[in-house]
């Protein structure tokens, strides 16, 4: 009985998603019709249908939820959830032909989704219109979360709501209500990308493009910005542009989006000291600062960039997108690995690796965590050099003091341990498949981190277990590994009970 | 979905002032940085 509840609410909560896919694709088949692409019309036409019909027979199986949801089922909706998404979202891209495969679709959905922004597909220059709406929406949609999403338009009142919440790794509330959380942050979002797009279509259009592309160019990278996303409209990204204007718009976008939401909701509703206070705050504006500051001094050193502009356009650029996590590149490729040198190379790394803040559109290990690690290590020091008896109390600041304890620090070390061994095994893959370890763990970091720069592995050449391996990264940094692991040890459970 | 008060509004807008205010003040703070180490590289 247990089991079919089980099944049943799955189905329910999958059906849901599964539609609420199929409607918003509705924002791209109105972009295509508008800039006449029929043949991109056609291609979201079928894709609505068929997810429709999937969603429809879903609901129809289990047209009500049962019962409170536990914590396992809400893991193992939202893990599957993410999975459906890259299956049946990348079937606008397979019928529009842009991609080569089935494969290097689902690769580009799990990039969007993800904020990744890494691409497999073939001459971006010219995809639709359509085609590139879908592109923003599934990256800007990503930043949020999908059952954020799903929260506020079809979730709402339903029970163990938060469950599934925390299973897309944000396990904070901005109010008390679930839905108000996923309300706040949807509010935040869509001001942040109205701000961004009129920001980002001025400097368009003071650089020369004309009004419909600068419009649609700049909601289309404020959407990706603001989404510590990455994917750009065009091959070069923001080299594109050749605008330091829009090079800096872009920038301060991508800082605020990596902040954490529960820091933007204290910030906009008065308590602004938050910002200097917050650990994640200041833990990001150390290690970007020190990071920083150790790559540009070898890229400078090495005479890569000599005066102050270049080293602030290509250097600073590079790797402030590397550690919110963006991934917009004002560098070529190759630079990495011919030129960036050893010490920045690691600086990258790590940059990649760190991310931005937890409950962010950002990826990476999160800055709360380092902050963590190193709280408690100081912690530990303090305790060994203190008299035998003393008890020594250790405080940090994310909305209110809270007591440094094992139950913050044990999770946030374990997360890091995880992430390491996701780049260590990616990096392998990688390197066993034909490439240089620098290349190697350059992109493995890349995808771990959900960051989205390259150093030119990702192509459409790519061998498939190297696009599966990278898929399997993204979509584990993102959700933070625990719902994947609920996933499987519940399919695991199940076949042995068979 | 209820709009948010007046206030609220203008608490808002002094967050989002703040935050770009901030991500500007990174940005110089690189801007600097980039400058140092121009020198150390002229050097």
């Amino acid at each position: 009985m247990k089991y079919s509840a089980n099944l049943l609410n799955m189905a329910h909560y999958l059906g849901k998603i599964i539609l609420l896919f199929s409607a918003l694709m509705l924002i791209p088949l109105i972009t295509s019709v508008f800039f006449l692409e029929w043949n991109t019309v056609f291609d979201f036409l079928n894709s609505m249908g068929i997810l429709g019909i999937v969603g429809t027979i879903l609901l129809l199986y289990s047209p009500q939820s049962i019962g409170q949801l536990s914590w396992k089922l809400g893991m193992v909706i939202v893990a599957l959830s993410w999975l459906t998404a890259m299956m049946l979202g990348a079937l606008p891209y397979y019928f529009s032909g842009f991609w080569l495969s089935y494969l290097d679709c689902t690769f580009d959905v799990m990039s969007g989704l993800t904020t990744t922004g890494l691409s497999l597909v073939q001459d971006m220059e010219h995809i639709p219109y359509g085609i590139n709406m879908w592109r923003f929406i599934l990256t800007w949609l990503g930043g949020q979360g999908m059952i954020v999403l799903a929260l506020v338009f079809l979730m709402r009142g339903l029970p163990g709501a938060f469950r599934i919440y925390v299973g897309e790794g944000k396990d904070e509330r901005l109010l008390p209500n679930v839905t108000h959380t996923a309300k706040a942050i949807w509010y935040i979002s869509v001001v942040y990308m109205l701000i961004g797009t009129l920001s980002l279509g001025i400097t368009g259009l003071l650089i020369g493009q004309g009004p419909v592309r600068a419009f649609m160019h700049g909601m289309w990278i404020s959407m990706s910005a603001w989404s510590t996303g990455g994917f750009a409209p065009q091959v070069q990204s923001i080299n594109y542009y050749h605008s330091l204007a829009y090079e800096t718009v872009t920038m301060i976008f991508f800082i605020i989006g990596s902040l954490n939401f529960n820091l933007h909701w204290a910030i906009w509703t008065g308590n602004r000291k938050e910002i200097y206070k917050n650990l994640e705050a200041v833990t990001f504006f150390t290690t970007s600062t020190i990071l920083v500051t150790v790559a540009l001094w070898e890229l400078s050193k090495q005479g890569v960039y000599s005066s102050t502009l270049a080293l602030f356009r290509r250097g600073y650029y590079t790797m402030l997108s590397a550690h919110t996590t963006t991934g917009f590149m004002t560098t070529y490729a190759q630079q990495f690995i011919t030129e960036w040198g050893p010490l920045a190379m690691v600086a990258i790394f790590l940059a990649m690796l760190f991310g931005g803040s937890a409950s962010s559109t950002a990826g990476g290990f999160k800055a709360v965590r380092i902050g963590l690690a190193f709280k408690a290590v100081l912690h530990d020091v303090k305790q060994l050099l203190a008299p035998e008896r003393a008890i020594v109390v250790d405080r940090f600041h994310m909305g209110k003091d809270i007591k440094v304890e094992d139950r913050f620090t044990r999770p946030a070390l374990t997360i890091i341990f995880l992430y390491f061994i996701l780049w260590s095994i990616t990096s392998l893959v990688t390197s066993a498949n034909g490439f240089s370890l620098p290349e190697a763990m350059f992109e493995a970091a890349s995808v771990t981190g959900n960051v989205g720069l390259s150093a030119g592995v990702t192509s459409a050449a790519l061998p498939p277990v190297v696009k599966i391996m990278y898929i399997l990264a993204m979509y584990l940094g993102r959700l933070e590994f625990l719902s994947f692991f609920v996933l499987a040890g519940y399919i695991l459970s199940k076949l042995r009970r068979r | 979905m209820k709009l948010p008060a007046r206030n609220e509004i203008q608490d808002n807008i002094y967050g989002i002032l703040l935050e770009v205010a901030g991500a500007s003040g990174l940005l110089l703070l690189g801007l600097l940085i980039c400058f140092w180490a121009a020198g150390v590289g002229a050097k």
